[in-house]
């Protein structure tokens, strides 16, 4: 009886306008959609490759401070599906001494024209949420309405079937027509992923389009059931046409906007760019008061060919006396020291920061989940890897990264070696004597000897003296430290249970709200007046 | 059989929509309930099919209480309404395949559908047409089908000639008459009193909810029914 009503229901939706218009609906955006995100894949792609020369050529290094590597994020494959903040947040980190890794640079948007950002804002699971949650409204929004206008609800019960074989019979019948649809498209998107030579799927990758497979069908169920809920509590089908439609722009555009400027508006976050102001100020200090720690510059300690520290702390030296590079190892231990623990400081505000943002995020995702269409998102993007969760276990994993780079640093005892800040051997580098003798052409042999000489010619420049320029190494034929035995970046963690895990409480928020409407429409359609 | 005792309906808004119908329909016999709209006629029908609730009383299908044991009632009652509205986009068979099936007939083949359609003189053009493209008529004729194949002891019509043209009318009671010479038990609601004189075995009016007259077709063919109808329906409007 209930395949009978079932092969009904799905005969009569085949035959319907709104059957093919929803189908060529798909059949011309998902594949446009499909190209357009494997075409943004692929370029985030390139740009990937480039980003990982760049690292290779930052970590080709004299000296362990440079040990400050670019951790670089591969592009999402799976963002072909669910984009879901990937493409908003940056995809490397430069590690630091001084500071853990905040936020992701690189470039955002999907294209590469920053004013084009507002044409490229979709991809697959959004297009699937947005027509076949409306082509479930429109195969259910009648289902018992429409009926009853039409006079076959009571040609229907006035035979021996119980309501609920009728609704069962109904359910399965949009179930019928849909699921086709739905496998249709995701027949195409694996179409697409198999054709294109630039997009390989690993099993792993496979199984998740499974999953969001199976989320796509609860949320399509999600609003069928709404669709015969609605159905089952009109006489009219103009009424239930009406409410699904205005049910479905709630859910799809209204929610997630509202919800987001209502966490904005309750839960406000302090500027970037004032976080930014703060936590250099920091670091900068903290700079003065380590440097403090190396003592006064000893006699006889001065350089000829130094750089400076990077804000990171990065600092290379190829020229310098004997006594300045001691005395500049010796103070070293001490200063990155400071230095890693002012970084905890620092992270400390940027930690602040990130959680008041992260409790915003939370705050509109939680309101955001009364729509199903936003639940659905969530979900995808989750198994997807390309939702906030996924973002932070990356920025997580770099700082326990930067945390074993450190340590081994430490274990090696190198920030207090003279590799550390140089890659001439001390042995070579010339003494005080050597350097006066070697500026002066021999006219002055010693040290003491040019402070006599500054001595008796007060108010001339000792730059007068100098008859050859500094001595200068050339870096580049400097040789190479040797990172064999450095740990290498892992990645991030994240199997398919991991997301599994992450995704839970979407999951059993579209089964629950699926279940219950289905409960709903059962109980109005047991009561609803056929006459 | 179809039998109603004590069978009343008050409705939420308070609205007395029948008043202790009580009636009785034995098998080979067609009664016909005649009344102005809003009688109570259709809430008599409703009341057997369970669409709605009696607010007391019985409606009874072959000894079963509607009320108590619906799906049991239903097995043996079938329905024709005032306007057959079938599935537009099904054929005619495909509807008689779907509706007998509900009704509990598996087993019918291509050749049977059209045979029971030929019974009711359906042209056979019309058999593997969609229903959409058919007259009124025709579909009175393919609901009247649905009826036939169930095969229920009782049948319910719901002003089943209502805007029917003389023919096809015509056509349509011929159809009552061999159901009726088969021992169903029929029960029509109606406002054409010629139809009802035509063929009822017996005649109620019904006025404000109440069955304010039953005659047997015995006592309606010695009197004026037309007269008495007409009498009935001005004390309605004037009161």
């Amino acid at each position: 009886m209930i395949l009978s009503i079932a092969l009904k229901e799905f005969y009569t939706n085949l035959v319907s306008a709104r059957f093919v218009i929803g189908f060529l609906l798909c059949l011309l955006l998902i594949p446009l959609t499909l190209v357009v995100n494997i075409n943004d894949y692929k370029s985030k792609v390139t740009a990937y490759e480039t980003q990982k020369k760049e690292a290779a050529e930052k970590l080709k290094i004299r000296v362990w401070s440079y040990l400050q590597p670019r951790i670089v994020r591969p592009p999402e494959s799976l963002s072909i599906l669910s984009r879901g903040v990937s493409y908003q947040l940056g995809n490397y980190v430069d590690l630091t001494f001084t500071a853990k890794p905040f936020k992701a640079s690189g470039q955002t948007g999907t294209s590469d024209n920053p004013m084009m950002g507002t044409y490229f804002s979709v991809d697959f699971c959004t297009i699937l949420a947005i027509v076949l949650s409306l082509l479930a409204l429109l195969f259910t929004y009648d289902a018992c309405s429409g009926e009853r206008e039409q006079g076959t609800l009571k040609m229907l019960l006035s035979n021996s079937i119980p309501r609920s074989v009728v609704l069962l019979g109904k359910v399965l019948g949009a179930c019928l027509t849909l699921l086709p649809i739905i496998l249709f498209c995701y027949l195409l998107c694996a179409l697409a992923i198999l054709i294109s030579p630039d997009v390989a799927f690993s099993a792993d990758e496979w199984l998740r389009i499974g999953l969001v497979l199976l989320a796509s069908i609860f949320f399509f169920a999600t609003f069928a059931f709404l669709g015969l809920f609605v159905s089952s509590m009109f006489r009219h089908s103009a009424a239930s046409i009406i409410v699904c439609l205005l049910a479905w722009v709630f859910f799809l555009f209204v929610t997630p906007n509202v919800s987001g400027y209502v966490a904005d508006s309750l839960l406000e976050t302090p500027s970037e760019q004032a976080l930014a102001v703060n936590t250099n100020k920091f670091t900068s200090e903290k700079w003065k008061e380590a440097e403090k720690f190396r003592g006064e510059q000893p006699r006889g300690a001065f350089d000829w060919q130094y750089s400076r520290p990077t804000a990171g702390g990065a600092v290379e030296t190829s020229g310098a006396t004997p006594v300045f590079l001691e005395w500049y190892r010796q103070g070293n231990k001490v200063v990155y020291t400071h230095m890693i623990e002012s970084a905890e400081g620092r992270w400390l505000l940027e930690k602040e920061f990130l959680d008041r943002q992260d409790r915003q995020r939370l705050l509109a995702e939680r309101l955001s989940m009364v729509s199903p269409a936003q639940v659905f998102q969530l979900l995808s993007s989750s198994l997807c890897r390309t939702d906030v969760e996924s973002y932070k276990r990356f920025m997580e994993s770099t700082r326990r990264y930067r945390e074993e780079l450190i340590q081994y640093l430490r274990n090696g005892n190198l920030f207090d070696s003279y590799k550390f800040f140089t890659a001439v051997d001390p042995n070579v580098m010339m003494t005080t004597d050597e350097y006066y003798n070697y500026r002066t052409g021999g006219r002055i042999k010693t040290e003491a000897e040019f402070e006599q000489w500054l001595k008796d010619n007060p108010g001339k420049s000792w730059n007068s003296i100098y008859t050859r320029d500094r001595p200068s190494v050339d870096r580049a034929s400097l040789s190479l430290l040797d990172l064999s035995d450095v740990p290498r970046y892992k990645g991030v963690p994240g199997g398919v249970a991991l997301s599994l895990q992450d995704s839970l409480v979407e999951l059993a928020i579209l089964v629950c709200v699926s279940v219950m409407l289905f409960y709903l429409s059962f109980i109005a359609f047991l009561r609803y007046d056929v006459r | 059989m179809l039998q109603a005792t004590d069978l009343t309906k008050r409705y939420e808004d308070g609205l007395l929509a029948l008043d202790h119908l009580n009636l009785q329909v034995k098998e080979g016999e067609i009664f016909c309930l005649l009344g102005a709209n809003g009688a109570g006629k259709t809430t008599t029908i409703n009341l057997f099919l369970n669409f709605i609730e009696p607010t007391g009383g019985q409606a009874l299908i072959n000894g079963i209480d509607v009320n108590k044991d619906p799906l049991e009632a239903k097995k043996y009652v079938s329905y024709v309404s005032e306007n057959v509205m079938l599935y537009g986009n099904f054929t005619a068979r495909q509807n008689l395949d779907f509706f007998a099936k509900l009704g509990g007939k598996k087993n019918l083949k291509k050749e049977d559908y059209h045979m029971y359609m030929r019974k009711v003189s359906l042209p056979e053009r019309a058999f593997e047409m969609r229903l959409k493209n058919f007259s009124k008529g025709m579909r009175q004729k393919l609901g009247i089908t649905i009826a036939i194949i169930k095969d229920a002891p009782n049948i319910l019509l719901d002003e089943p000639t209502a805007g029917l043209d003389p023919k096809a009318a015509a056509e349509f009671i011929k159809i009552l008459k061999a159901l009726r010479d088969q021992g169903k038990s029929i029960l029509m609601c109606t406002h054409d009193i010629f139809r009802a004189k035509e063929i009822a075995d017996h005649v109620g009016i019904m006025k404000e909810g109440r069955l304010v007259m039953v005659r047997t077709r015995e006592e309606f063919l010695e009197e004026d029914l037309e007269k008495i109808y007409l009498e009935y329906m001005q004390e309605a409007v004037v009161a």
